[in-house]
């Protein structure tokens, strides 16, 4: 285990130390499309909120973690961020609440240190005002990624109130993703407002992939637009499976299984901008005890193109090449298959062209997927199903809900009904339903 | 969302010879001598579970709160996790916290049962961590045995008494520094001919 420190340092007069980052050089943050679509200024606290983000987004990346041995000992880092704020005083004073949900996010230590900004060197300064804010009323303020789920949650968003205009943020990383999501939502027409924020590291600096700060960024991204706009819910698109993320295999830990839209992730998003506006702030993840199926299958077909043209690979937007294929075999691509399938709306993956097949020799990705699904299943099928499940899923406990009866009855329920779709996708596949323990599997 | 999630598959060693065992279907007492050396290893390797005995504490004494005090307006005393960056500190965590939701009772008797029973569901989550789960998904189809006998098998391996005394041996030792696998005897000729065949194999 690594127990040194590496300090980043984003002030513009930053020692002469080992990481000193400089705005425009080393990271670019380009507020202006986001601002004139609103014709708003980022108020002080938005505009430190997003600038926080990307340091410590830019920070995951640079900062390499040793997780060569078996072990995976090295996979946690010790992270000190000098970050130069507007509002210095707020943000020390929240300083341990955000270490701790950077911690729960990356399995990382943080210790985030605030300075005072010199006027007009921050990558969200802007001098111009607007005159006229052009934020419609009646809209609300959704995240955006170009991904499957967060495309279908808009559609039903947009199907269920007609009258609504929604403000679609995204943070945009690469040319390949910035092209495929303009492509998404102008299937959306004019009630969808592109709210875009592109951040781009220097070439060739970046040294860690695992960006487990993607949450935490376009949380942030999410938040600061909705202040900016005057409004007080963000809704995040994305199936429960996804969202709550229990580890495939038990040999995962933490952050090893993404944490970015976590129910316990949103709490404390929520907790920072409620403390951050003044007033109650709400964060919504209003497909939480859904699958990716069930979604799907609320999504109206108005927008089938919108859904075909999404992409969930996790190496889709990584590899910047146009017109690469899904690789069909990641974490993310196996979900996406199964939840098409087992919704029969196979017309939405006609087009996708995935370089790999998931029937014959299975892929470790899809072996750990029926792994899930094996346990899934032997807990759900004992005498005392919660019980079992929390023995297999200690994990289930990071779910807020779980305080409660109610909650604990909807995970149950929820796996119970995703556990059933994967019983007719490894049917389908050919694989041999016996020996995975799968015959019978039933939903709850 | 799942967004680049790792699965981590390497085998830290003497793990390896476990994969070999399973997939050959060596005998119960032959595959629970390699998990225990594994195991044993795995400890040393990783240094231990550091802080055991404090987490074992916390429980004792979280699961006494439960039990002696009336519950207000629905509040519950909760574990207070203390991380150190470590997977096994992260597993020692987890098993504490299913412990105290399903053994509350049981945990709050004494400090002394509590200790082995933490530990002993450590070690046994230690296994799958480091060792089972990235053994199993890639067997079946291949080992003599489903799922559900493979998990049967590993079940069976983890209710040896070898387990129990590491457990007591990382008690002891929280750093790892110098646990060891039991020390199994070559069983005497009347105790192999009253083992059933599954154990023969």
């Amino acid at each position: 285990m690594n127990r040194s420190w590496t300090t980043f340092d984003f002030r513009s007069s930053a020692p002469m130390i080992r990481h000193a980052v400089q705005w425009g050089r080393d990271v670019h943050l380009d507020g202006r499309p986001l601002i004139d679509r609103l014709g708003r200024v980022l108020p002080p606290k938005a505009a430190d909120l997003m600038e926080l983000a990307t340091a410590v987004y830019t920070a995951d990346r640079l900062r390499p973690r040793g997780d060569a041995d078996a072990y995976k000992l090295g996979w946690s880092r010790r992270l000190r961020l000098h970050v130069p704020v507007r509002l210095p005083d707020l943000w020390r004073s929240r300083a341990d609440a955000l270490a701790q949900l950077l911690s729960w996010l990356t399995d990382d230590e943080w210790s985030l240190h605030f300075h005072q900004v010199r006027p007009d060197t921050a990558p969200l300064d802007d001098p111009q005002g607007y005159l006229f804010p052009t934020v419609p009323d009646q809209a609300h303020v959704a995240l955006f990624s170009g991904g499957l789920d967060s495309t279908a949650g808009l559609a039903v968003d947009l199907a269920a109130d007609p009258k609504t205009d929604v403000l679609a943020v995204r943070v945009v990383t690469n040319g390949r993703m910035e092209g495929r999501q303009r492509v998404i939502l102008r299937r959306f027409g004019a009630r969808v407002h592109d709210c875009r924020l592109p951040l781009n590291l220097a070439s060739g600096l970046s040294a860690e992939s695992t960006q487990r700060t993607r949450g935490f960024l376009f949380l942030a991204a999410g938040i600061a637009t909705a202040l900016t706009a005057g409004k007080s819910v963000l809704r995040v698109y994305e199936n429960g499976i996804g969202a709550i993320n229990l580890p495939l295999l038990e040999s995962q830990r933490g952050s090893q299984a993404t944490r970015a839209v976590h129910p316990r992730t949103v709490r404390m998003m929520e907790q920072l901008a409620t403390s951050l506006s003044g007033g109650g702030f709400r964060i919504d993840l209003p497909h939480l005890w859904s699958t990716k199926a069930e979604l799907l299958r609320e999504a109206p077909p108005t927008y089938s193109e919108a859904y075909a043209d999404s992409v969930s690979c996790d190496r889709g937007f990584a590899t910047r090449t146009e017109g690469a294929r899904p690789c069909g075999r990641c974490t993310s691509c196996i979900l996406r298959r199964q939840s098409v399938f087992a919704s029969g709306l196979l017309q939405i993956d006609v087009g996708q062209q995935y370089r790999h097949r998931l029937d014959g020799a299975l892929p470790w990705e899809l072996r750990a997927s029926l792994w899930q699904i094996h346990r899934i299943r032997v807990a759900l099928e004992d005498s005392d199903p919660w019980s079992a499940f929390l023995q297999e899923f200690p994990q289930v406990l990071d779910v807020p809900a779980t305080e409660r009866e109610s909650g604990r009855a909807a995970v149950l329920r929820l796996y119970g009904q995703y556990c059933a779709e994967w019983q007719s996708m490894a049917s389908y596949l050919g694989v041999h339903m016996h020996n995975w323990g799968l015959e019978g599997a039933a939903a709850a | 969302m799942p967004d680049d999630d790792r699965l981590p598959k390497s085998l830290p060693r003497k793990w390896k010879a476990v994969a070999c065992a399973l997939e050959e279907g060596d005998s119960l007492p032959a595959l629970s001598a390699l998990v225990e050396k594994a195991l044993a290893a795995t400890i040393r390797d990783i240094g231990g579970v550091p802080l055991i005995n404090e987490i074992c504490d916390q429980v004792h004494r979280v699961a006494r709160m439960r039990c002696h005090t009336l519950p207000l307006d629905g509040y519950r005393l909760e574990l207070s996790p203390r991380h150190d960056r470590l997977p096994q500190t992260d597993v020692a965590w987890n098993r504490a916290r299913v412990l105290l939701e399903t053994r509350t009772e049981d945990l709050a008797a004494n400090l002394k049962d509590t200790r082995h029973r933490v530990a002993v569901s450590v070690v046994r989550a230690l296994a799958y961590h480091f060792g089972f789960s990235r053994i199993l998904p890639a067997l079946i189809d291949r080992a003599p045995w489903t799922a559900d006998e493979l998990r049967d098998r590993c079940a069976q391996v983890l209710s040896q008494p070898g387990i129990d005394k590491l457990a007591d041996g990382l008690l002891r030792r929280p750093d790892g520094h110098g646990v060891r696998a039991p020390r199994h005897k070559r069983p005497s000729v009347e105790a192999v001919l009253s083992m059933s065949l599954e154990d023969l194999r």
